[in-house]
């Protein structure tokens, strides 16, 4: 068990986006605990140092930021003139939806699994019937509810408040909580448009690779979060007129970002090999045919809590010999030959099949944005007016981005490459 | 041209009912997966505007990307939207889904006739509320369920949930 934090202390970590992140007691036994430790051993991008030497940020990092990037936004927000009202809060109200807020973003990705993303294709289904499996978010909930339930209700600075882990969870998507209005409100600022969660990811990824696709201006971002006021007096998230063109901004950043970071060929082809090295982990260790233990039990999820990299790294290293275990580690990913926007024709798809089953490969459908959510639009508040606006529709840009970037790759065993590029490219 | 079931439902609602906005489809959908039982495969949550589910825009935009519904911005007081409505190619492509399905989606078009948008978010936040209680607390009254959708949507007075909620009842859409 760590030492417990001094509770009068104010706790300050470096960070390389924000300067310091201040945690206080609560929050810093919480940082302590293995769970959230293990963080440390979860790289943001998976493989994406395969082609980006630098992309070797975790995803304790991130979580830090998310929640000093969420506080930003909040203190932003209940700053301006007519927000209170709108919130139905006072001003000495806002400690404990700031805290609520802060912990949901601190633990948002506590469920992730080994790899990021490129784990989540082993999660469980949630019945024997449906075809619908769990997401890290199910695991994170699960995680506040069974293992932080304690560090959020019984320590002091959470049980001032009167703070339930379920007041947590709501705001990540917990089915079996039901927010209120202003919680949806916060809800919007961890999964939504112009979330905490996708503001740090684009900076810190881009910072850390060293590319420039992700950036945007944090201050103006931060500074035109709003609330919105319908004719019919409903409230919504939104950006001030005014700065409607940041939001533009972190918009085209994020589609930068999928077509020259997250979708690069290399990198997807290194998530399906480090995936075919943790499905084989998972049946050698006897993990539910495969797949990661469900997020049910507290004794499942600490089976859960101790896979992280590094237990994948090792049972990388100690079969070495094998093909995606040889492969990352000599680096010989499998070659993307040829692509298809949006849907492959019928006789392409037989013809790559048939190369697949003679030399080696697969067909890649997972290049698409609904990994990192592009859905919504985006509301732009002007607050003299009251009138509001999307994004889609003041911007033209946006307004012609494509909305669901598709990619089908198909990938082929380096060895046979020249073979079947014959094969599959010819008229 | 692949569709998807779900691609011909959303289709199959744009021909009976012109210049649905992206809100409604997104509700009727709800209703038609919840009360209707048609398995959609939608995994909605609560949000600002009551239900929601990525996967229904992401539908409707896959079928925007195939020039089958063309989506139009208007303008209605202080509010911008978009209507959506099937091409010549969209009615060409589409596929009749099964008669039950149908006639469900028959039903819930006929119900949510003339609603706005702002009604539609009522309803179907009151079922979500309701299927939410039966799910998770067993035993609930219709007191219980518009006082919680007065807390989530606190804009929309007592008087008007509880016209609605009853409304819901008529339909078996809500059960006490």
């Amino acid at each position: 068990m760590p030492i417990a934090s001094d509770l009068n202390k104010e706790y300050k970590i470096r960070d390389p986006i924000y300067g310091f992140i201040k945690l206080d007691a609560q929050e810093m036994d919480i940082v302590n605990s293995q769970y959230f430790q293990r963080l440390r051993r979860i790289k943001q991008l998976s493989l994406t140092d395969m082609v980006y030497p630098g992309a070797n940020h975790n995803r304790f990092e991130h979580s830090l930021g998310v929640m000093q990037m969420a506080s930003d936004m909040f203190d932003s927000i209940v700053r301006k003139e007519g927000n209170l009202e709108k919130l139905n809060l006072k001003s000495d109200d806002l400690k404990r939806p700031r805290k609520i807020l802060r912990l949901a973003a601190l633990l948002h990705d506590v469920g992730h699994a080994p790899f990021s993303h490129a784990g989540e294709e082993l999660m469980p289904f949630r019945t024997s019937s449906n075809t619908t499996r769990y997401t890290h978010e199910d695991y994170s909930i699960a995680a506040i509810k069974l293992l932080f339930r304690e560090s959020i209700e019984q320590h002091r600075f959470g049980e001032n408040h009167g703070i339930k882990a379920e007041d947590v969870t709501a705001l990540l998507g917990d089915k079996t909580v039901l927010p209120t209005q202003t919680a949806l409100i916060w809800k919007e600022l961890i999964s939504g448009q112009i979330d905490a969660d996708r503001a740090d990811y684009l900076l810190r990824d881009s910072l850390h690779i060293g590319v420039n696709y992700g950036l945007y201006d944090r201050n103006m971002l931060v500074n035109c979060m709003t609330v919105g006021e319908s004719d019919d007096a409903s409230r919504f998230l939104a950006i001030d007129e005014g700065g409607w063109h940041v939001a533009e901004s972190l918009v085209i950043a994020r589609y930068q970002m999928f077509s020259q970071v997250y979708f690069h060929p290399v990198r997807r082809a290194f998530d399906y090999h480090i995936g075919e090295v943790l499905k084989r982990m998972l049946v050698k260790r006897r993990y539910s045919n495969g797949f990661f233990p469900k997020p049910t039990t507290a004794k499942d999820l600490c089976k859960y809590f101790e896979l992280d990299d590094w237990t994948v790294f090792n049972a990388l290293k100690d079969k070495k010999g094998e093909l995606h275990e040889k492969i990352i580690l000599n680096r010989t990913p499998y070659k993307c030959i040829k692509e298809w926007s949006s849907e492959i024709p019928e006789d392409e798809r037989i013809q790559a099949e048939k190369d697949i089953a003679q030399f080696g490969g697969y067909l890649d459908f997972g290049a698409i944005t609904k990994w990192y959510k592009l859905d919504k639009d985006i509301n732009v508040y002007n607050a003299k007016s009251k009138t509001s606006n999307l994004l889609s529709c003041k911007s033209k840009i946006i307004e012609v981005m494509p909305r669901l970037p598709k990619t089908i790759r198909l990938f082929i065993s380096t060895e046979e490459r020249g073979a079947s590029n014959a094969v599959v490219l010819q008229p | 041209m692949q569709l998807s079931y779900n691609h011909n439902v959303i289709l199959t609602a744009m021909k009976l009912k012109p210049d649905l906005g992206k809100t409604k489809i997104m509700k009727i959908l709800y209703m038609l997966q919840q009360v209707k039982n048609v398995d959609l495969g939608y995994e909605f949550d609560i949000y600002t505007y009551g239900p929601y589910a990525p996967e229904v825009l992401e539908s409707v935009d896959e079928l925007i990307e195939k020039e089958l519904v063309t989506s139009k911005m208007y303008r209605y007081n202080n509010y911008v939207g978009y209507k959506l409505n099937l091409t010549e190619k969209g009615k060409q492509a589409l596929t009749e889904i099964n008669q039950e399905d149908s006639s469900s989606l028959h039903d819930i078009l006929s119900f949510t006739e003339g609603c706005s948008a702002k009604d539609l978010e009522l309803y179907s936040t009151i079922i979500f509320v309701s299927s939410f209680y039966s799910r998770c607390k067993g035993k609930f009254s219709a007191i219980d369920v518009k006082n919680k959708v007065q807390e989530i949507k606190p804009h929309f007075d007592i008087g008007e949930i509880s016209e609605s909620y009853e409304s819901l009842v008529k339909e078996n859409y809500v059960k006490v």
